[in-house]
């Protein structure tokens, strides 16, 4: 079940929601936690409901690994049960979503026959395993029993956070279901929910999902048609820049904007990434939750910066190509990993040199850095991303591939398809001005190019020039929510274009659910 | 503000914006211009013909091989009925189509459908429907049930909306009456008794115009270029007959009962080329699931689909449409049908 779709907005939410606020003050904690369990259970099973065995197989064995280690971890057998925990999660983790590459990497290196196994990827397996792997650390650190089963299952499951984060810490929501204030719905709490889940929608539906086109005709047409011209390749190049920050960081707001209908604070994702001066910064605000694992259960453990300058960009590779690997089973996803390692590590070895870039520059530097590494992510294969760094050199061409010039170009735009019934109009009326130069007006601002390059302006001045929205509606003082007539009006025009697109509106799941 | 306040001044600006798109939708409606003028005069046209024949009728209907596939003055020599052709486009809705023969059907007449296969099966309104009839047929809009009207909303796109409001923009400024205003329909009868008594002196167009209608409704013009690719006219799909065209037919038919209009089905012409094959299992169960859908109505249908398989070199311009010829000899091969289900029910004897 998508958060956008109508079965959720207008069915499962709502039922989800009035009953949870039934319960208020009627029954004890416990009551609207199964409610919650019930519901998030639903919500998982919702598209195949087999999933629901592995979830539910993955928390019962991680619960019981859980009371192993509280009971342990004074005795020298708490380490060894971590270790198998880990393990185990990582195992089955491997196995459903490697398993295929592995066999046809080691199929391909010895010319073996071999056939991957047919395993059925159990939806968010990544997410869920990655928050349980954090409590069975913390409970081993805390040496006690963190939550009760029903508090343990909820927190795995809970369904605005379950399929593709936030990674939650056990500390950041444990807590919020045992306190006395949980389950009691605050005015306060639901309006900032209805505003974050509002502004989600529309990053989602109204922004990414319309340059989503752009960005995949652009990766499509440059493997096709083995290369673009150097326009194609950046407008597509930045429309998918700025469509992965929208889809998944709408999905993180939702998510956090669904939790707080239910009194929960979920932790942010994401803080204005492209607003980052450097890449060290970047991490630090894009999927906040899956570098802080990263962090705390990676590159910490491997020894971080306490072993020397050589141990400690070997660690900061190692991370970034194990985090790559961790979004798909796939070279391309392995490369990007080791890109923005690699990236880190200059990052890092620059800070020690003397030298100060203007930050204007190095902001620059860092978002067109972030968005070449983009390119290893989009691209399905080695071949077809070494074929899109060829289109952005403009080796095929500057604005065709057929060698045209600028003026030819123009004179050779058309009005998109779309658009026409609305140029069209104009058109009729007279209300063009005359032709300039053999460039008709109309075809040049209805074409195909001048339309994305608006969507992709409007987009980049978005992400630069605003704050991020759970910024926007605190206050900056107390950091309590802030409403304002400003934040009614958006969310108000959210709503009427999203009901207005949706005649033409094609729904796209969110990019990362399939990590 | 606090959140009860700013919870009612966003759900006071919700309401705002979609009486807002609500206001912009209704503008759009109804404001003809091209392109829709070429359908809407179509339209204008063949019910022009509809209120000038008098006695027993036989009202074509279906997409546009119904109107592209008959040779109307050749069923009304072989039967004696007067033979009207409303049919115009596949994409219409069904429910659209049957009262396009509500409007004029009377007791003792007979409606023949000879709707495309794909009508059978489709679960969706398209675009192109949606837009054009916002355009040319308001009226049907507010005619809908609520769930199809929000399904009619769903199916329009908004840029086509938006540029119905610039239109209508361009009304209040005067640059629609100087560039976009459609032919009235006095002009509109005037230029086809013109065309049909070869007197028109103006250019006709070769496409989807009302010019090109003969005096029962028939596409008649067949200089363009012709098909020669392949289709294998829906009859692949797995899909069953939809809801709505079940519930279209099945109040299309009871009206017709308590109204005394006879009910009849045709298979559409269709073209001898590599995809189609009606002995594969796929097509002859797709074949069986319209049959038993027309069976479980009590309808009939004239003939086999194999019968209304024709050469290539009868169709033109679409896999769907017929050349002149081609409707002449899909004609001649309903007629023994149609004869025969008319002399077994003839309600005028």
């Amino acid at each position: 079940m998508l958060f956008f779709t109508p079965i959720f907005l207008f069915a499962f939410l709502p039922i989800a929601w009035l009953v949870f606020k039934g319960l208020e003050g009627r029954t004890p904690n416990w009551a609207s936690i199964i409610w919650l369990l019930a519901a998030s259970w639903t919500f998982y099973a919702w598209a195949l409901p087999i999933h629901l065995l592995w979830l539910l197989g993955s928390i019962a064995f991680n619960y019981i690994c859980s009371i192993g280690l509280a009971r342990n971890t004074a005795s020298a057998s708490g380490k060894p049960l971590l270790v198998v925990g880990i393990a185990t999660n990582l195992c089955l983790l491997g196995a459903f979503k490697y398993s295929g590459f592995a066999t046809e990497t080691v199929s391909n290196l010895f010319g073996l026959n071999l056939t991957p196994p047919a395993l059925l990827l159990p939806l968010a397996i990544s997410f869920f395993t990655f928050q349980q792997i954090s409590y069975l650390v913390t409970t081993y650190r805390e040496q006690r029993l963190i939550a009760k089963p029903h508090e343990y299952a909820l927190y795995v499951s809970f369904f605005p956070q379950l399929i593709a984060g936030p990674i939650v810490q056990p500390g950041e929501m444990i807590p919020q279901l045992q306190s006395e204030r949980f389950s009691k719905v605050r005015l306060e709490d639901f309006a900032l929910g209805a505003t974050l889940l509002i502004i989600g929608l529309g990053k989602k539906i109204l922004l990414a999902d319309n340059l989503a086109p752009i960005a995949d005709s652009a990766f499509a047409l440059s493997s096709a048609s083995e290369g673009s011209s150097a326009l194609v390749a950046w407008t597509g190049l930045f429309a998918f820049t700025f469509q992965i920050y929208f889809d998944f960081s709408a999905y993180s707001e939702m998510a956090l904007g669904l939790a707080l209908f239910f009194g929960i604070r979920l932790p942010e994702n994401f803080a204005s990434p492209y607003q980052a001066t450097s890449v060290i910064d970047f991490w630090r605000r894009w999927h906040i939750t899956l570098s802080r694992f990263f962090k705390n259960y990676l590159y910490i453990p491997l020894g971080g910066n306490r072993n020397g300058v050589f141990r400690k960009y070997a660690n900061i590779l190692i991370t970034m190509t194990l985090a790559g690997l961790w979004h798909g089973a796939n070279w391309t996803f392995l490369l990007w990993g080791i890109a923005h390692g690699a990236l880190l590590c200059a990052n890092h070895l620059w800070r020690k040199t003397p030298f100060a870039i203007p930050s204007a520059l190095s902001w620059g530097l860092t978002f067109l850095s972030v968005s070449f590494a983009w390119v290893l992510f989009r691209a399905e294969s080695f071949s077809s991303a070494a074929l899109y760094f060829q289109s952005l050199a403009g080796s095929f061409g500057i604005y065709g591939t057929d060698g045209s010039s600028l003026l030819e170009f123009l004179r050779s735009l058309e009005p998109m398809e779309a658009w026409k019934s609305t140029h069209y109009a104009i058109h009729f009326l007279g209300w063009y001005p005359s032709v300039i130069n053999g460039v008709h007006p109309g075809h040049f601002i209805f074409s195909e190019p001048v339309l994305s390059l608006m969507q992709i302006l409007f987009a980049a001045i978005l992400v630069f020039a605003f704050p991020r929205p759970v910024a926007w509606l605190a206050n900056t003082e107390s950091g309590k929510p802030a409403f304002s007539i400003k934040a009614a009006v958006l969310s108000a025009a959210i709503i009427a274009l999203i009901i207005a697109q949706s005649g033409s509106f094609q729904s796209t799941p969110f990019l990362y659910f399939r990590f | 503000m606090t959140a009860k306040r700013y919870l009612i001044t966003l759900l006071t600006a919700v309401l705002a914006g979609i009486a807002t798109i609500a206001i912009l939708f209704c503008a759009h409606l109804g404001m003809p211009w091209w392109p829709h003028h070429l359908i809407r005069e179509v339209r204008m046209a063949k019910h022009y013909m509809a209120r000038s024949v008098e006695g027993p009728t036989i009202w074509i209907q279906g997409g546009s091989s119904a109107w592209f596939g008959f040779d109307s003055p050749q069923i009304k020599t072989e039967t004696g009925y007067e033979a009207v052709n409303l049919a115009f486009n596949v994409n219409m809705p069904t429910e659209f189509c049957f009262d396009e023969i509500r409007r004029f059907a009377k007791p003792g007449d007979v409606a023949l459908l000879a709707l495309e296969n794909s009508m059978y099966f489709r679960e969706s309104l398209s675009s192109y429907a949606a837009d054009e009839i916002s355009i040319w047929a308001p009226d049907y809009f507010w005619s809908l049930s609520l769930s199809r009207k929000a399904r009619f909303l769903k199916s329009l796109p908004w840029r086509k909306a938006l540029a119905g409001n610039l239109v209508r923009l361009g009304q209040l400024t005067g640059a629609y009456n100087r560039a976009l205003r459609p032919i009235d329909e006095e002009s509109l009868i005037k230029n086809l008794h013109d065309q049909w008594n070869g007197s028109y002196s103006g250019e006709i167009p070769v496409y989807y115009n009302y010019l090109t209608l003969n005096q029962h409704g028939d596409f008649v013009q067949t200089d363009h270029t012709l098909w020669r690719g392949t289709h294998d006219y829906n009859l692949m799909g797995t899909a069953p007959v939809s809801d709505e065209i079940r519930q279209d037919l099945e109040e299309f038919v009871s009206w017709a009962r308590a109204n005394n209009v006879r009910v009849l089905l045709s298979w559409l012409p269709m073209a001898r080329n590599a995809k189609l094959d009606l002995e594969n299992p796929k097509a002859i169960a797709s074949m069986d699931r319209i049959v038993k859908f027309a069976d479980s109505l009590d309808l009939e249908f004239l003939g086999d689909p194999e019968e209304y398989v024709m050469d290539i070199e009868l169709f033109y311009d679409t896999s769907h449409h017929t050349t002149a010829a081609g409707a002449s000899e899909r004609t001649r091969r309903l007629l023994p049908h149609l004869k025969q289900a008319l002399s077994i029910t003839d309600i005028h004897e």
